[in-house]
């Protein structure tokens, strides 16, 4: 059976098949621009091995070392950040 | 231990279940309704393919031997996914625009369509990834091996699972050549492979926790659970290079692994899933990471000193007698390992079909009947069929063996060696074919001979000579040597790096290469149609060749679509139709390679270059016209703070001379009125008064002058005072000033000493310019000084009349030279001098009306020059005449 290709505008852009349900605030989708081009660059740098060596204390929490405890750390704050970036973003 | 036949029975139920929900999907996305099964958590599931058995299994062992060093994995991805935003929506985007097919397609089509680029990408990616199969396969066997102990030798579980994916791959992901390459049964499959994995994680992770309130077993490897998580929780310090090494190649691998791209690029249907998955993957491999810790430690304390690490995903919930526990965590290893080898498979016989067979199979020409179709789908069985067989062979090969422990890693830094190419294709316009052949060549030589081949000890000699020349020997070899793997990723990657730069600087370009370079660095903001090869075509030729390869149906419906006569020529844009179609069955390398066969003649390159040059002049303009505009302001205001400026200083001097002159009518005034005061209260003697009458007239004099003045001025300034210019000799005009000013020199005691050339000529009026000289000449006489005489010349000097007073008196005072023509000036020779000091200012209107201009040529204690120069009348009749008169 021919599989029906799934709808396409002239210059290949996807058909977006659902509307948006509430278009963001122009000040509130710059911001999460800014959030994301801060994320982009600060993301690897959190992790960098001389980041990590500021990190690296003789501390533990519940057994649990203060390196690990810090990239778990720094880890879920990122996620947390680029799930408020990404937000009801647009697909342009 | 658990009984072989329940493991088994167990184990094929599961994959039973993968084959319902697959045929499932495939059913409701024939029909239509797998839209919403499809979305944004289907799609950031089947990412998750990216954690195979090697994560399952291997990332517990990881962490037991390196500690932390087993994050990277997870950290390498996540940083890519926050920059979604750069990255993956553009991949996305193009790949649909560009209708791509695989990596191989993507990176070819980006570099001009190279089919040397495509095969280049397709067996490096062969070399990675089949024996990353075999791990998988391996771990399958392992893990069975440890659940069952003894009896498990009998059934070659690796043999059968990879039958039994290779059946799977083959019914769901060959059945046909879909418009994009989207499977949605197997992303479905996988998805659901993705949930059970992880689950099966976190069961053992809590359970893992809970055992590690029992505190440590003897006869343990670590004696307590704080030692145990010490252990994991801790990094080598001095290796920060292997670090950043490592999680460099895990973000290359997100989108350069073939399966990642497949699942993240090739099937993604809608942005908003990508802007979904950013933070949704990122939590997965974080719950996956935060799991792996307790189960390191509760191995470390509670199995025997010597238990294999890689296994303790298993041996844990064994050996504390949790077997349903023990037979999740096997099936979540079974999940991981086939749902990598599922779309792994898929995406590398996609490749061979493409890239390495289609090219062969177009040269045949028995094919019309049923069009190519039929025989890529055949091909892509027998690629999987072959890729799955090769990756068993591995596995038996080196059963056991440590060269596939590492073979993980080692498959991330060779497909890391598509980065460049594939990233500088996105951002940089400039990248050239030449630049991804000899990078892609050069890594994946380098590649081969310090990761992959080593890795099976194949040339470790070699290696080691390799690495003594190119290392100090302290770094070579010994306790300080560069490891392995940092030393191979980074030498491979710069030197493909370098080289695609160099080749694609130094390089010629072709139009095709230009053409994509656009398309690609410009996807995200590309307005209006989309630049095309100008090509026309027979319209007869290319539905024969859509045929050929697509079948008569598909070609159908294609013209059909098109819906123009059959003989009439077909325009560029249904040619890149075609062509993109027949990508789809081909490879976009070989698809253009047929239609420029048929597409009539190649004057393409001229239209595409001027498509591009004119693309790249609105962008020139654009930057240009906000320059443009900077600077027209800048001058605008450069202008206003002119005039501003110049309106001040006419009001100040406007100030001044309304003082001044206030001040030279006030001296005579008050001389008036005292004098007709005493003229009318004193009894005064006749000659008394006649004096006084006499005083009072010539300072009404000096008011009516210097009125005069003001009013000359003005006139002349706003040019109303009327000029009557006729033929005059200034020679002549100058002697008659000397002798108007003859008396008044007499009685000064200055003699006038003329030097005079006859005959300049020139344009002015007679009034006018007299009283210019009369003012110098009787400035000159009154400011003679010690000296008894002055002198006046007149002489002809480049084209102008020259006319100099000279007088040998004190000179002009500094502070006065600046303001010397303007009419704010007060007298040249101070203040308590006669007159208004108009004179000058007066005698510069005239000049400038003149045509001319007046000048104080020097001036010093023994003397000035004043100098009045006005153009000499060119040669005319009445001047030419003269000359024959005298004759």
């Amino acid at each position: 059976m021919i599989n029906e290709p799934p709808p396409t505008t002239v210059a290949g852009e996807p058909a977006s098949p659902q509307p948006r349900t509430t278009p963001l605030p122009r000040r509130a989708r710059a911001s999460r621009r800014h959030v994301r081009a801060v994320l982009s660059t600060a993301g690897p740098i959190v992790f960098l091995p001389p980041t990590l060596a500021v990190a690296d204390r003789d501390v533990t929490l519940f057994g649990i070392p203060a390196l690990a405890v810090y990239i778990f750390s720094a880890w879920l704050i990122g996620i947390i950040l680029i799930a408020f970036a990404s937000r009801g973003e647009p697909a342009d | 231990m658990l009984s072989a036949p329940l493991v088994l029975t167990i184990g094929a139920g599961y994959l039973g279940l993968l084959f319902v929900i697959a045929f499932v999907v495939d059913r409701l996305a024939a029909t239509g309704r797998a839209s919403s099964l499809l979305s944004g958590p289907v799609y950031t599931l089947s990412l998750a393919v990216y954690c195979t058995s090697w994560t399952f299994f291997g990332a517990v062992g990881t962490a037991v031997r390196s500690g932390l060093e087993f994050l990277t994995i997870y950290i390498g991805p996540t940083l890519v996914l926050m920059a979604w935003w750069l990255l993956l929506r553009k991949l996305a985007r193009i790949a649909k625009a560009r209708r791509v097919t695989s990596i191989a397609d993507f990176i070819s089509s980006r570099y001009g369509k190279s089919r040397t680029v495509a095969i280049l990408v397709t067996l490096i990616a062969i070399a990675s990834i089949t024996p990353y199969i075999a791990l998988q396969l391996l771990a399958v066997s392992r893990s069975y091996g440890a659940l069952v102990g003894v009896g498990a030798e009998g059934t070659d579980t690796a043999f059968w699972t990879a039958v039994t994916m290779a059946f799977f791959v083959i019914m769901f992901g060959t059945r046909r050549l879909s418009a994009d390459e989207s499977q949605p049964g197997i992303v479905a499959a996988i998805a659901f492979e993705s949930v059970v994995k992880l689950a099966a994680l976190l069961a053992i992770g809590l359970f893992a926790v809970a055992v590690l309130q029992l505190g440590a077993q003897p006869g343990a490897a670590v004696e307590s659970v704080d030692a145990a998580l010490a252990k994991v929780g801790a990094l080598a310090r001095d290796d920060g290079a292997r670090w950043i090494v490592l999680t460099t190649l895990s973000a290359a691998a997100m989108i350069c692994l073939p399966r990642q791209f497949q699942v993240a690029v090739l099937e993604n249907r809608d942005e908003r899933h990508i802007a979904l998955a950013s933070w949704l993957f990122p939590l997965y491999l974080f719950l996956i990471a935060i799991a792996v810790l307790p189960i390191a430690a509760a191995g470390l304390t509670r199995l025997p000193a010597g238990a294999e690490p890689d296994l303790f995903v298993l041996t844990v919930p064994l050996s504390e007698g949790a077997h349903s526990l023990a037979l999740i965590a096997f099936i979540g290893g079974l999940s991981a390992a086939t749902s990598m080898v599922i779309v792994a498979s898929l995406a590398l016989a996609v490749m061979i079909s493409n890239h390495l067979i289609a090219p062969l199979l177009l040269s045949r020409s028995d094919t019309a009947g049923t069009g190519l179709k039929g025989s890529v789908l055949f091909t892509r069985r027998i690629a999987i069929a072959l890729v799955l067989t090769l990756g068993y062979l591995y596995s038996r090969v080196s059963d056991g063996g440590a060269g596939l422990a590492s073979i993980g890693l080692i498959a991330f830094a060779g497909v890391a060696q598509f980065a460049p190419a594939l990233l500088g294709g996105l951002f940089w316009r400039d990248a050239a074919r030449a630049g991804a052949k000899v990078g892609l060549f050069a890594g994946a030589l380098l590649w081969l001979a310090t990761l992959l081949l080593p890795s099976f000890g194949v040339g470790v000699g070699f290696l080691e000579g390799f690495r003594a020349v190119l290392l100090p020997a302290h770094l070579a070899s010994g306790p300080d040597a560069i490891d392995p793997l940092v030393f191979g990723t980074v030498l491979s990657l710069s030197v493909n790096t370098a080289l695609y730069v160099l080749a694609s600087l130094f390089a010629p370009r072709s139009a095709v290469d230009q053409l994509q370079a656009t398309l690609f660095v410009d996807a995200l903001h590309r307005g209006g149609p989309e630049p095309t090869l100008r090509r026309s075509a027979d319209r007869r030729d290319l539905f024969r060749l859509t045929q050929r390869i697509l079948g008569p149906v598909e070609a159908h419906r294609l013209f059909l679509e098109d819906g123009a006569a059959d003989d009439a020529p077909v325009d560029s844009a249904f040619v890149a139709k075609v062509e993109r179609e027949i990508a789809l069955a081909v490879g976009a390398a070989s698809a253009h390679t047929l239609v420029t066969q048929v597409a009539k003649g190649e004057p393409l390159s001229v239209d595409a270059a001027i498509a591009l040059l004119a693309e790249t002049r609105e962008a020139i303009h654009a930057a240009e016209g906000l320059g443009v505009r900077s600077v027209e302001l800048e001058r605008t205001a450069e202008e206003l703070r002119a005039a501003n400026n110049t309106l001040t200083e006419l009001l100040t001097e406007k100030d001044e001379f309304l003082s001044r002159v206030s001040h030279e009518m006030r001296t005579p005034l008050t001389a008036v009125r005292a004098f007709a005061d005493l003229l009318k209260d004193a009894e005064l003697d006749a000659p008394r008064a006649r004096r006084f009458v006499a005083i009072i007239s010539s300072e009404a004099e000096r008011l009516t002058r210097l009125l005069d003045d003001i009013l000359d001025l003005s006139r002349l300034e706003a040019g109303r005072a009327p000029i009557n210019f006729e033929r005059l000799d200034a020679a002549a005009e100058l002697t008659a000033a000397a002798a108007a000013m003859e008396g008044f020199a007499e009685r000064s005691g200055v003699s006038i000493d003329l030097n005079t050339q006859a005959g300049l000529f020139i344009r002015a009026d007679r009034d006018r310019l007299k009283q210019v000289l009369v003012n110098l000449v009787s400035n000159a006489v009154k400011y003679h000084g010690s000296a008894s005489s002055i002198r006046l010349h007149a002489a002809a000097e480049a084209g102008e009349a020259v006319l100099r007073v000279e007088d040998f008196g004190p000179g002009v005072s500094p502070e006065l030279l600046p303001r010397l023509f303007t009419k704010f000036a007060g007298s040249v020779h101070g203040p308590n001098s006669a007159g208004a000091g108009l004179g000058l200012a007066i005698a510069r209107e005239i000049v400038q009306g003149l045509g001319g201009n007046i000048s104080l040529e020097r001036t010093g204690p023994d003397g000035s020059v004043f100098c009045v120069r006005l153009p000499l009348l060119a040669a005319d009749p009445a001047q030419r005449s003269k000359p024959s008169l005298d004759a």
